[in-house]
C-alpha cells in the first residue's frame, strides 16, 4: 500500500516536473536571428531540393488519430498532409499565416452570386495508394463521416457549422446529406447557410480529405487512413512508432504545393520530452526533429539557443496563437472595473511565465499585422507590459469594486498557476483578494463555457482556419451565438453588447472583398476591445532544434512546430 | 499445499473484484468528464452528450461496470449505436483517447515493464544484499560505515534526480551509452543481449541506487541480528568453516524478511515503474498508466490498475509459497 501510495505521488510529481518543465525559469535572451526583428521567422537551410533519406520525427506521444475525419489537432494535420490531401491546402510560410491553395480541386471554388453555394472540380489523375480514382463522392463522403459526432467525437466542425442542413447525422443513420451535391465524379457543390467570405479555408481542413466508403472501417479507420497524398502508411505500431513510405500513385504534376523530399518519415511516439530536447541539442541523431510544442525545449535549455552552433540548428518562427486573460463579462460586468483590471496587471511578468521574450511577444491585440484589412487598434496597455496602477486606482474610485475573485486554470501546467500567482500580487494593490481555483486540464475549456467559468481564466487562440481572417478570430472570441442572441459557445469572457455583438451578427452573413471584410471586422474588436472583456497577454513565439542533416525546416504558423511538408534531409 | 494455492486464488479474485469496482467508481465521481475531454477546446454541450454516448458513459453506472466485467469472461460489442464493433475476449475495453485496444497496449506495454524489472531486480538484489552482508560481516568498522552512509545517501535520491544527472552525464556528455529507444523490448529481439543491456542500463542503475539502498539496510541489520543468535553460536562452536556459517546457516535464516521485501518490490514494478519510465522513455505500464490517468481515460487505467494489482497479489502468493522452501520451520498452511 505504501509503495502504491509512493508511486503516486511520484506519478504527480513527474505530470508537474515534465509540464512546467517549459514555464519557469527567467526571462531568455529574445530571438537573435534577424538584427532588425527579433521574432523573424528563421528557417534552417533553406532552399534545398535534394529527394531520399529518412526524417526522424521524435514525439512524447502517439498520435490522438490519424483519421481525417476524427481529427482536430494540429499536430495530426502536421503529419496529415503527407498522407491526405484536401480541396484546398493551408500552405505554410514561416512567420506568416498559411496561404489557401488550391490541392485536390483546380481552384480555390467558384461562388454564387448570393455566396451560398460554392462550387469546386477535381483535378485529373488523382488515384489512392491502391490505384484507384479519387472522387468527388469520396470527398463527400469524408465530410459527411464528420456529422456522425456520435463516432467520432473529435470530429473537425468548423466546415459542417457553414453548411445548411445542419441537423444532418452522418452517413450510417443520417442516408444521403443534402448541403452537397456531386453531380459527377468531378464537381463537387456547397450549400452554405449564409455567405462565408473565408470558406476556400474551411475546405482546407480535413473534413474534405477523401475516403472511399467501401475502405471506411469507422473508428479503425485511423490505424490505416487510405492515402491520397504523398506518402502511405508502412507500418503504424500504436503508441510506439509510425512509418510513411513513399506512395508510388501520387503524381507531383496534380501537386504543386508537396515537394515531398525525404523517402521515409520515421517518428517515436513514445519518447520523453526531455530525452527529445538532449537528443536534439546534442545532435545525437542528425536526422531528427521533433512535433512536440516548444520544440520540447525545457527552461534549462534556454542557455543552450544561445550557442553558436546550435542556434544555427534552431528554427523559429512565430505561431498563430496567442493567449488572453478572459474576464468574465457577467460577473465583472463594468468595463471600467475590467479596465482598472487590465491596466493593473504586469504583464511582463506573465511574459516570464513563459520562458521569456524568446518564447513568445507580449501584444496588445489579437489581432496581428498579417490579417487581411486590419485597421488600427487602440489599447490603453502598457506595451512593455509594465502596470498603470495610478490609472487603474482612479478608474475604481467611487465603484462598487468586487473584494474577492476566482482565478480558474488547468491544473496540468505549472506556467498557468505561476500567471495566478503574478495576477494576485497585481490584484492585491486593488484591494481585491484573487483566489486561484486549479480546474481539471481535460475539462478545461467546457467548464470555462460552463457553469463553471471563473471571474477570470487563461485561453489560447490559435487563428482558426483562417488565420489572416480577422473574423476568425473575432467571432469565435467574442461574437454572439448562431441565432445572435446571446453569446457565443466559445466567447469565454461572454460578452454580449445589443448594439455590436448585433454588428457580429450582421457581419458573418456581409459580402465584400476581403480586405473590406477584414476592415469591419476590425473596427468592431476594435470597440469590444474598449470595454475589455479579455486582455492579450503573449503572442507565441517556437523554437525548435532540428539534426545537422536537416534541411528547409521551418516553424509552421498554423502547426506551431516544424512543417513536415517542406523538410527535407541530406544523405 | 493445493488447497492453500486455491484459497488463495480464490481470494485474489475477489480481491480483483473489488479493486476494479473501487477504481470504477472513483472514476466515475471524479473531477474529469471523460466525455468532454474528448471532444477538445471548441466542444458544445450537445457533442459533449454525442461523445458520452459515443463512450458509453450514457448509460447507468452498474450497466457500465458489468458491460466492462462481461468483457472478462467473453466478447463483447463497443462503440455507439450504428458503429458498434466487437471486442474480442479478454476485452478490456478501448482507449478513450486513442479507441485502441486496451489489452493490445497492455500487450505492447509490458515487455517493456517487465525488460525494466529484471534488470533493476537482478541489479539492486546483488549490491543491495550482498553490500548489506558484507557491511554487517564488518560491522562497526569503516566500511560497514561507508556501506551504511552511502545508503542513507542512496535512498535520500529522488529517482528524477538521478536518472537526469545519469542521463546528462552517460548519454549527453559522455556518450557512452546511447539514448533509449523503443525498438528494443526484450533480449531475443534483433539488438541481442547487448543491445538491451545497454539501452536499459541507466534506468536500472537509476532504480537499482535508490532499492539498493533499502536492502542494505535491511540485510545488513538483520543479519547483525541473525548473527547474534544463539544457534550461529553453536555453528561456530563446533567448528564450521566461515562460509558454511554465514550462508547456510546464517543467510538461510535471515534472508526471509528480504524475501518478502523483493517480492512486494517485483510485484509493485511490474504494476509499471511510473517515474522512471517516464524519465527514461520506456513506454511501459507506468507510462501508458501516467497518459491514461491524465487524459480521464477510463478504460486504460482500470485495467492497468488491475494488473499493477494482480501482480502484486501474485507475488503475495509466491512468497508465502517460498516462505516454506527457504526456511524449513515455515509450513505453508
Amino acid at each position: 500500500m505504501k509503495m502504491r501510495a509512493t508511486k503516486m505521488l511520484a506519478a504527480a510529481a513527474v505530470v508537474a516536473f515534465g509540464l512546467t518543465a517549459c514555464g519557469g525559469g527567467g526571462a531568455a535572451k529574445a530571438p537573435s536571428a534577424g538584427q532588425g526583428d527579433p521574432y523573424a521567422p528563421v528557417i534552417v537551410e533553406q532552399g534545398f531540393s535534394e529527394k531520399g533519406g529518412t526524417v526522424n520525427v521524435l514525439m512524447s506521444s502517439d498520435f490522438a488519430t490519424l483519421d481525417p475525419g476524427n481529427s482536430n489537432y494540429v499536430q495530426t494535420a502536421n503529419v496529415g498532409q503527407l498522407y491526405y490531401r484536401t480541396l484546398t491546402m493551408a500552405k505554410e510560410t514561416a512567420g506568416q499565416p498559411p496561404e489557401i491553395v488550391p490541392d485536390l480541386a483546380t481552384d480555390t471554388g467558384q461562388v454564387s452570386e448570393d455566396g451560398l453555394t460554392w462550387t469546386f472540380t477535381l483535378k485529373d489523375g488523382l488515384k489512392y495508394e491502391d490505384g484507384s480514382p479519387i472522387t468527388a463522392q469520396d470527398v463527400k463522403y469524408g465530410v459527411e463521416r464528420t456529422y456522425a459526432r456520435d463516432v467520432y467525437t473529435q470530429a473537425p466542425q468548423e466546415l459542417n457549422s457553414a453548411l445548411s442542413h445542419d441537423d444532418y447525422k452522418g452517413p450510417y443513420k443520417g442516408g444521403d446529406f443534402k448541403a452537397i451535391e456531386t453531380p459527377d465524379e468531378k464537381t463537387i457543390i456547397f450549400h452554405l447557410k449564409q455567405p462565408f467570405a473565408e470558406f476556400p479555408a474551411l475546405v482546407s481542413r480535413s473534413n474534405t480529405a477523401p475516403v472511399p466508403e467501401a475502405k471506411d472501417t469507422k473508428q479503425d479507420y485511423t490505424n490505416h487512413p487510405v492515402s491520397s497524398g504523398p506518402y502511405k502508411i508502412k507500418s503504424y505500431d500504436r503508441g510506439r512508432e509510425l512509418v510513411l513510405e513513399r506512395n508510388d500513385q501520387w503524381d507531383p504534376a496534380t501537386d504543386p504545393n508537396r515537394p515531398a523530399l525525404p523517402d521515409e518519415f520515421r517518428f517515436s511516439l513514445s519518447t520523453s520530452q526531455s530525452t527529445i530536447s538532449q537528443k536534439l541539442i546534442s545532435d545525437a541523431d542528425p536526422n531528427a526533429i521533433t512535433l512536440d510544442s516548444n520544440g520540447a525545449l525545457q527552461a534549462s535549455d534556454a542557455a543552450s539557443l544561445n550557442d553558436e552552433k546550435i542556434s544555427a540548428r534552431t528554427a523559429g518562427g512565430f505561431l498563430g496563437c496567442i493567449d488572453t486573460l478572459n474576464l468574465n463579462t457577467e460577473t465583472i460586468s463594468d468595463p471600467e472595473i475590467r479596465k482598472a483590471i487590465a491596466l493593473s496587471i504586469d504583464r511582463s511578468a506573465i511574459q516570464v511565465q513563459y520562458g521569456g521574450a524568446r518564447f513568445g511577444q507580449l501584444v496588445n491585440s489579437q489581432l496581428t499585422e498579417k490579417m487581411v484589412g486590419l485597421t488600427e487598434q487602440v489599447s490603453d496597455l502598457d506595451p512593455t507590459g509594465k502596470p498603470k496602477l495610478d490609472e487603474a486606482k482612479a478608474l475604481l474610485e467611487g465603484k462598487d469594486v468586487p473584494k474577492e475573485l476566482v482565478y480558474g486554470y488547468a491544473n496540468s501546467t505549472e506556467r498557468y498557476k505561476n500567471i495566478g500567482t503574478v495576477l494576485q500580487q497585481n490584484l492585491k494593490e486593488l484591494g481585491i483578494t484573487l483566489e486561484l481555483r486549479p480546474i481539471p486540464a481535460a475539462n478545461y475549456y467546457t467548464t470555462l463555457a460552463g457553469d463553471g467559468m471563473p471571474d477570470i481564466a487563461r485561453a489560447g487562440w490559435c487563428g482558426g482556419a483562417d488565420s489572416s481572417s480577422a473574423r476568425m478570430t473575432v467571432d469565435p472570441n467574442l461574437g454572439p451565438s448562431l441565432d445572435g442572441k446571446t453569446y457565443g459557445f466559445s466567447n469565454i469572457p461572454r460578452f454580449y453588447d445589443e448594439e455590436l455583438s448585433k454588428r457580429m451578427y450582421e457581419l458573418r452573413g456581409a459580402t465584400g472583398t476581403a480586405e473590406e471584410l477584414g476592415a469591419q471586422w476590425s473596427d468592431v474588436y476594435n470597440e469590444v476591445m474598449a470595454t475589455y472583456p479579455l486582455i492579450p497577454t503573449i503572442h507565441s513565439y517556437t523554437n525548435s532544434v532540428v539534426g545537422s542533416n536537416i534541411r528547409n525546416a521551418q516553424v509552421g504558423y498554423f502547426f506551431g512546430a516544424i512543417d513536415l511538408n517542406t523538410v527535407g534531409v541530406e544523405q | 499445499m493445493i488447497g492453500f494455492l486455491f484459497r488463495r486464488l480464490g481470494a485474489m479474485l475477489i480481491l480483483l473484484l473489488v479493486v476494479s469496482f473501487i477504481t470504477f467508481t472513483l472514476f466515475q465521481f471524479g473531477p474529469a468528464d471523460p466525455a468532454a475531454a474528448s471532444c477538445g477546446q471548441e466542444c458544445t454541450p450537445e457533442r459533449v452528450e454525442q461523445a458520452r454516448i459515443a463512450l458509453g458513459l450514457d448509460k447507468p453506472f452498474f450497466v457500465q461496470y458489468l458491460a466492462f466485467l462481461s468483457g472478462l469472461v467473453g466478447p463483447r460489442m463497443l462503440g455507439a449505436p450504428g458503429a458498434e464493433q466487437v471486442c474480442a475476449w479478454p476485452c478490456l475495453g478501448k482507449s478513450f483517447q486513442t479507441n485502441e485496444n486496451v489489452t493490445d497496449m497492455i500487450a505492447n506495454a509490458l515487455p517493456y515493464t517487465v525488460s525494466l524489472t529484471v534488470g533493476a531486480v537482478v541489479l539492486w538484489t546483488v549490491v543491495g544484499v550482498g553490500m548489506g552482508l558484507f557491511a554487517a560481516l564488518r560491522k562497526g568498522k569503516l566500511a560497514d560505515r561507508l556501506i551504511v552512509g552511502a545508503a542513507s545517501f542512496g535512498v535520500s535520491l529522488p529517482i528524477p534526480v538521478t536518472g537526469l544527472v545519469l542521463l546528462l552525464v552517460f548519454v549527453g556528455t559522455l556518450g557512452w551509452l546511447p539514448f533509449t529507444t523503443n525498438a528494443i523490448r526484450s533480449p531475443f529481439g534483433e539488438a541481442g543481449f547487448f543491445g538491451w543491456t545497454t539501452n536499459y542500463l541507466l534506468a536500472w542503475i537509476a532504480l537499482a541506487v535508490l532499492f539498493s539502498a533499502q536492502y542494505v539496510r535491511i540485510t545488513r541489520n538483520n543479519m547483525i541480528e541473525t548473527f547474534s543468535e544463539d544457534f550461529m553460536r553453536t555453528a561456530r562452536a563446533k567448528g564450521l568453516s566461515r562460509g558454511t556459517i554465514v550462508f547456510k546457516h546464517g543467510v538461510r535464516a535471515g534472508i526471509t524478511p528480504i524475501v518478502t521485501m523483493l517480492g512486494l518490490d517485483l510485484g509493485a514494478m511490474l504494476g509499471g515503474a511510473v517515474l522512471t519510465e517516464q524519465i527514461f522513455s520506456v513506454p511501459g505500464l507506468g507510462f501508458t498508466a501516467v497518459r491514461a490517468a491524465t487524459s480521464g481515460d477510463l478504460p486504460v487505467t482500470m485495467a492497468i490498475t488491475m494488473l499493477a494489482a494482480f501482480f502484486i497479489i501474485l507475488f503475495n502468493v509466491i512468497v508465502d509459497v517460498s516462505y516454506a522452501f527457504i526456511d524449513p520451520r515455515v509450513r505453508v498452511n
